[in-house]
C-alpha cells in the first residue's frame, strides 16, 4: 500500500516533519556551511524558515490544499533567512503555485511543482552557481520527471527523488571548488536532502529526533579551511512593500549595493537579501519603493556567530497624526532618517530641486489638511513659500536653509502640541544647531584668507568657506575644529554617495581622538553633491 | 487610627517606611526561573547586578490578594486603611488590593489608584503619611491625596529604550522615539501612562530641558517639593539635583534608587524627579 494524494493535512504534516528533522539536523548544516560565505548559519536559518511556515500553519486543521500551500508559502517568505531560506521559501512556492485551485496532489502534481520550484529558486538568484542547493533541487526535480512513468505511489516518488538528491548532493565539490576546498558537500543541499528525509521518516513512522548526534566534522573546521575576505561583512534581509514595482528593477537596482543578492516577491511583498558593506546604504534604497519590515542585519565577521543588531527603524511612524510634516532631502539617507523621525512625505532634492508644482502636490496630498514645509535648502525656501500659499491647505513652512536645520526641527516636533506651538518650537531650534558641508571645489579661488585650489576638498559653515585641504578627511576634521564650541555635545556626519561606509569610519575613528568629549554619530546620507553633511548641536 | 498601605513600586526609602510607619505590599520581578519580591527579597542595586550578567528578560507581576489579606488584617477593623496604588494602567495591584477589601466587609479600608508610581507614588505616600503623623483623620488624608494626584508629576529618562518597549509599557511612543538618531527621551508620567514628552540630543541637553519645564512650572513662587530616584548610574542625577537647586528653592523629601520591579520595565538606566508645587 502507498500513498496516491497528498491532501491539505499530509501537506501540513509532511512541513511539521521535515521541519522537525531539519531542525534536529540544523547543527551539521551550521558546520558545513562555506558557501557563499563561511558564516556557519545555513542549519539555522533553513530551520527558521520552516518554522516560520509552521507558524503560519498554525489553526489550519483540515484546511483545503491550496490554503496549506499558500499560508506555507507565505510563511516560508515572511520568515525566510539567508540565501538558503529565501531558495528554500522559492521551492514552497512553487508548490503553492501548481496546487493554487487543488484539493489533492497527485504524484504529477508534485513533480510539477518540484519543476515549477526548482526554476523559481534560480530565479530567485541573482547570480545562480552550479554545486549548490539550487544544483540539488533541480537534479532531483529532473529525476522525478523520468520517475512518474512506472508508479503512482508518492512514498515510491518520494524515495527516488531522496536518492536523486543524495547523488547530486555528493556531487557538488566536484562542481563548486570552495566545497573541495573545505572537504564538505553543499549545506544548502544536505538541507534540502533533510527535508526530503523528514517527509519520508513521517510516513515511514520512524523517530524524528535524533538520540545521539553522529556528527564527524568538528565545529568551525570547515570554515577554517577557506578564505573570505569579508568584503561584504553584513549580510542584510528585509521584507519591501511596495505597490507596482517590478521584482526585476529591485534587482538592477540593488545589485551594485552587495553581492549573493536574493530579492523574491510575494503580492506586494519583496523579501531581499544581500551581503553588503553598508546596510544603511541599502535600506535608504529600499525605502525609496515602499515600507521596510522585518530588517535582519548580521555582521557574518564577528566569529561566524549572529549577532543581531537592533534593527533600524524606519517608517515607525505608521499610524497618522494630526499635522503633516512634508521635507525635502538631497540624498535618500537622508530621507529615511526624516522619515524615521516621523516625516510624512520627501521630495528628493539629489537630482534637481523641486519644482513649485511637485511641492504643491506633495502638500496637498498630504494625510493631514494641517501641513509643516521643511525645505532644508536656502535654495529651495523661494519656491516653497510659493507652494505654501499656492496650496488649498493651510500650509506653513519653516524655513530651515540646510539639513541639519531640518532634522532638528524634525525632532523638536511633538504630536500632542498644536501647529502654531510646533512652528514656533522649530523655529527656535533651528537656530541653535550648526550646519557644514564638505564638498569638491569646481575652480580655483580665494575667499577671505583661504586659497581654494581646483579639486580641493573645501570645507563650507555657515555661509562661508572656512577651509581647503588636499584631501577630504583634513578638511572635515579642520571644518568641525572651525565649528565646535565647548557647549556642543554632538557632531552628526552623514556621508554622501561616493563616500563608501569604510572611508567614512576611518574619519570618524581620527575625530574621536581629537574630540574625545563630543559624541559622534554616522549615517548614510546618500547626497551626490557633499562628500560630507556635518552638523553640530 | 489611619493607617496607610502601599505598594513596593513607590520606590520609597526604608527609613521613611519604618519611620512613618507605612505597610508596603511587594510586587514580584521573575528573572529566567527565579522570583523575588521587591525590596523584600532583592535590592535595587543587587538586581541592576544581576540584569549585567544575564540575557533573560525580567518580568514583574501583581502581588497576591492574600497579600494584601495579610497586610490588611495586621490592622483591626476599628482602623481606617488607606491603601494608595501604582496607576491601574500600568499594573492590577488595586484590584488584587480590591478583592482582599471585598473579603474583609468589616473593615473601612479606602483604596485609591493613585495614577502615577514610583518616586511620584513615594510622594503622595509620605506626604499622606505626614498627615497622619500631624493626627489628621481619613477624611483630611484622603483629600490631601485627592489634591496631590493633581499635583505630582514625574520626569524621567533613559538611557536605551529596550526596556520600555519589551514590557509593553511605552505603547504609542514607539513610533516617535524609535528614531534612527540616538535620542535622550525625555518621558513624564501623565495620568496613569507612560508618555513621550520631548527627543532631545545629547545628555547636557536633556538635564537644561528638565530644568527649563520645571521652573517654568513653578512660576513665580519658585518652590517645589521634589524626591529624585536612580538606576545604577549617579552621575546624571546629580547632574539634575544641582542644577534644579540653582534654578528654583527645592525641598527635597527623600532620595532614592529605582526599585526592581520599575527597573523590570524601565531599565537600569532611568533616573527621575518627583515634584509638586506647594
Amino acid at each position: 500500500m502507498g500513498i496516491l494524494y497528498c491532501d491539505g493535512d499530509r501537506f501540513k504534516k509532511a512541513i511539521l516533519a521535515s521541519a522537525s528533522w531539519l531542525s534536529e539536523n540544523s547543527e551539521i548544516l551550521n558546520r558545513l556551511n562555506v558557501f557563499p560565505v563561511p558564516d556557519g548559519d545555513t542549519g539555522t536559518n533553513m530551520s527558521l524558515t520552516l518554522i516560520s511556515a509552521v507558524d503560519e500553519l498554525k489553526g489550519l486543521d483540515g484546511a483545503p490544499l491550496n490554503e496549506v500551500l499558500e499560508a506555507s508559502a507565505r510563511g516560508a517568505l515572511m520568515g525566510a533567512r539567508g540565501c538558503s531560506g529565501v531558495i528554500l521559501s522559492q521551492l514552497i512556492a512553487g508548490f503553492a503555485e501548481v496546487g493554487k485551485d487543488k484539493t489533492r496532489f497527485l504524484p504529477q502534481d508534485i513533480i510539477d511543482s518540484f519543476v515549477l520550484g526548482s526554476k523559481k529558486t534560480y530565479m530567485a538568484v541573482t547570480e545562480p552557481r552550479e554545486g549548490t542547493m539550487l544544483t540539488v533541487i533541480r537534479e532531483s526535480a529532473e529525476e522525478a520527471i523520468h520517475a512518474i512513468q512506472n508508479s503512482n505511489d508518492l512514498v515510491e516518488l518520494l524515495e527516488k527523488i531522496l536518492n536523486k538528491a543524495k547523488s547530486s548532493l555528493q556531487n557538488t565539490p566536484n562542481l563548486l571548488p570552495v566545497l573541495a576546498q573545505a572537504g564538505v558537500v553543499d549545506s544548502g543541499g544536505q538541507g534540502f536532502v533533510f527535508i526530503l528525509e523528514g517527509i519520508l521518516r513521517l510516513v515511514k513512522g520512524e523517530p524524528l529526533a535524533k538520540h545521539e548526534k553522529t556528527d564527524t566534522i568538528q565545529e568551525g573546521e570547515a570554515q577554517k579551511m577557506v578564505t573570505q575576505s569579508w568584503d561584504m561583512p553584513y549580510c542584510t534581509e528585509f521584507i519591501l512593500t511596495a505597490k507596482n514595482v517590478s521584482i526585476s528593477d529591485i534587482r538592477d537596482d540593488f545589485a551594485n549595493l552587495g553581492t549573493d543578492l536574493v530579492a523574491v516577491e510575494w503580492g506586494e511583498m519583496v523579501r531581499i537579501h544581500i551581503h553588503t558593506a553598508d546596510p544603511e546604504r541599502v535600506l535608504a534604497r529600499a525605502h525609496l519603493y515602499g515600507k521596510i519590515s522585518n530588517v535582519k542585519i548580521d555582521d557574518m565577521k564577528k566569529q561566524h556567530s549572529h549577532i543581531t543588531q537592533n534593527p533600524i527603524l524606519i517608517d515607525q511612524n505608521q499610524e497618522q497624526q494630526d499635522i503633516s510634516i512634508i521635507a525635502v532631502a538631497p540624498g535618500d539617507g537622508i530621507s529615511a532618517v526624516l522619515k524615521s523621525l516621523g516625516v510624512e512625505d520627501v521630495l528628493m532634492s539629489d537630482k534637481r530641486n523641486p519644482s513649485v508644482a511637485e511641492l504643491i502636490t506633495a502638500i496637498d496630498s498630504a494625510y493631514s489638511d494641517k501641513v509643516i514645509l521643511l525645505p532644508n535648502d536656502g535654495n529651495i525656501i523661494p519656491a516653497g513659500i510659493q507652494a505654501i500659499n499656492m496650496s488649498h491647505k493651510k500650509a506653513n513652512i519653516v524655513q530651515s536653509k540646510n539639513v541639519s536645520q531640518g532634522m532638528s526641527a524634525v525632532l523638536a516636533f511633538r504630536p500632542d502640541l498644536d501647529i502654531e506651538k510646533n512652528i514656533a518650537d522649530m523655529n527656535e531650534v533651528i537656530k541653535k544647531v550648526k550646519n557644514g558641508e564638505v564638498a569638491r571645489a569646481i575652480r580655483n579661488a580665494q575667499y577671505g584668507n583661504v586659497i581654494i585650489r581646483e579639486n580641493d576638498a573645501i570645507g563650507r559653515y555657515n555661509g562661508k568657506i572656512h577651509v581647503a585641504e588636499i584631501d577630504i578627511d583634513s578638511a572635515v576634521i579642520e571644518l568641525i575644529k572651525v565649528m565646535v564650541e565647548p557647549e556642543n555635545e554632538i557632531i552628526t556626519i552623514f556621508y554622501g554617495a561616493d563616500i563608501s561606509r569604510n572611508e567614512a569610519e576611518k574619519v570618524i575613528e581620527k575625530l574621536e581622538k581629537i574630540f574625545p568629549d563630543v559624541e559622534l554619530e554616522l549615517h548614510y546620507g546618500g547626497q551626490p553633491h557633499c562628500f560630507y553633511i556635518i552638523s553640530v548641536e | 487610627m489611619v493607617r496607610i498601605v502601599t505598594d513596593s513600586t513607590c520606590d520609597l526609602p526604608k527609613e521613611i517606611v519604618e519611620e512613618y510607619d507605612i505597610q508596603v505590599v511587594p510586587l514580584t520581578v521573575k528573572l529566567g526561573n527565579k522570583s523575588f519580591r521587591d525590596y523584600y527579597d532583592l535590592s535595587p542595586l543587587q538586581f541592576y547586578e544581576m540584569l549585567k550578567t544575564t540575557n533573560d528578560f525580567p518580568t514583574t507581576s501583581q502581588p497576591s490578594v492574600d497579600e494584601f489579606l495579610q497586610t490588611y488584617k495586621k490592622f483591626g477593623d476599628q482602623d481606617d486603611i488607606i491603601s494608595i496604588h501604582i496607576s491601574l494602567d500600568m499594573s492590577k495591584t488595586a484590584q488584587s488590593a480590591s478583592v482582599a477589601l471585598q473579603q474583609l466587609p468589616d473593615y473601612k479600608i479606602h483604596i485609591i489608584d493613585s495614577r502615577t508610581v514610583c518616586l511620584g507614588l513615594g510622594l503622595i505616600v509620605l506626604e499622606a503619611a505626614k498627615a497622619v503623623k500631624d493626627g489628621a483623620d481619613a477624611k483630611e488624608v484622603i483629600k490631601l491625596i485627592d489634591e496631590l494626584k493633581s499635583k505630582v508629576k514625574i520626569y524621567f529618562s533613559v538611557e536605551t529604550l529596550e526596556y520600555l518597549q519589551k514590557g509593553g509599557r511605552i505603547g504609542k511612543a514607539q513610533g516617535f522615539l524609535g528614531t534612527m538618531l540616538k535620542i535622550k527621551p525625555l518621558l513624564a508620567v501623565v495620568d496613569g501612562f507612560v508618555t513621550p514628552v520631548e527627543r532631545i540630543r545629547g545628555a547636557g541637553k536633556l538635564i537644561n530641558r528638565m530644568v527649563e519645564i520645571i521652573k517654568d512650572d513653578a512660576g513665580q513662587d519658585k518652590k517645589i517639593k521634589a524626591s529624585f530616584v536612580r538606576g545604577e548610574s549617579e552621575a546624571q542625577l546629580s547632574e539634575l539635583i544641582s542644577q534644579l537647586n540653582n534654578a528654583v528653592e527645592v525641598e527635597e523629601l527623600f532620595r532614592s534608587y529605582v526599585g526592581t520591579v520599575i527597573t523590570s520595565h524601565a531599565g537600569p538606566t532611568a533616573f527621575a524627579v518627583g515634584y509638586y508645587c506647594p
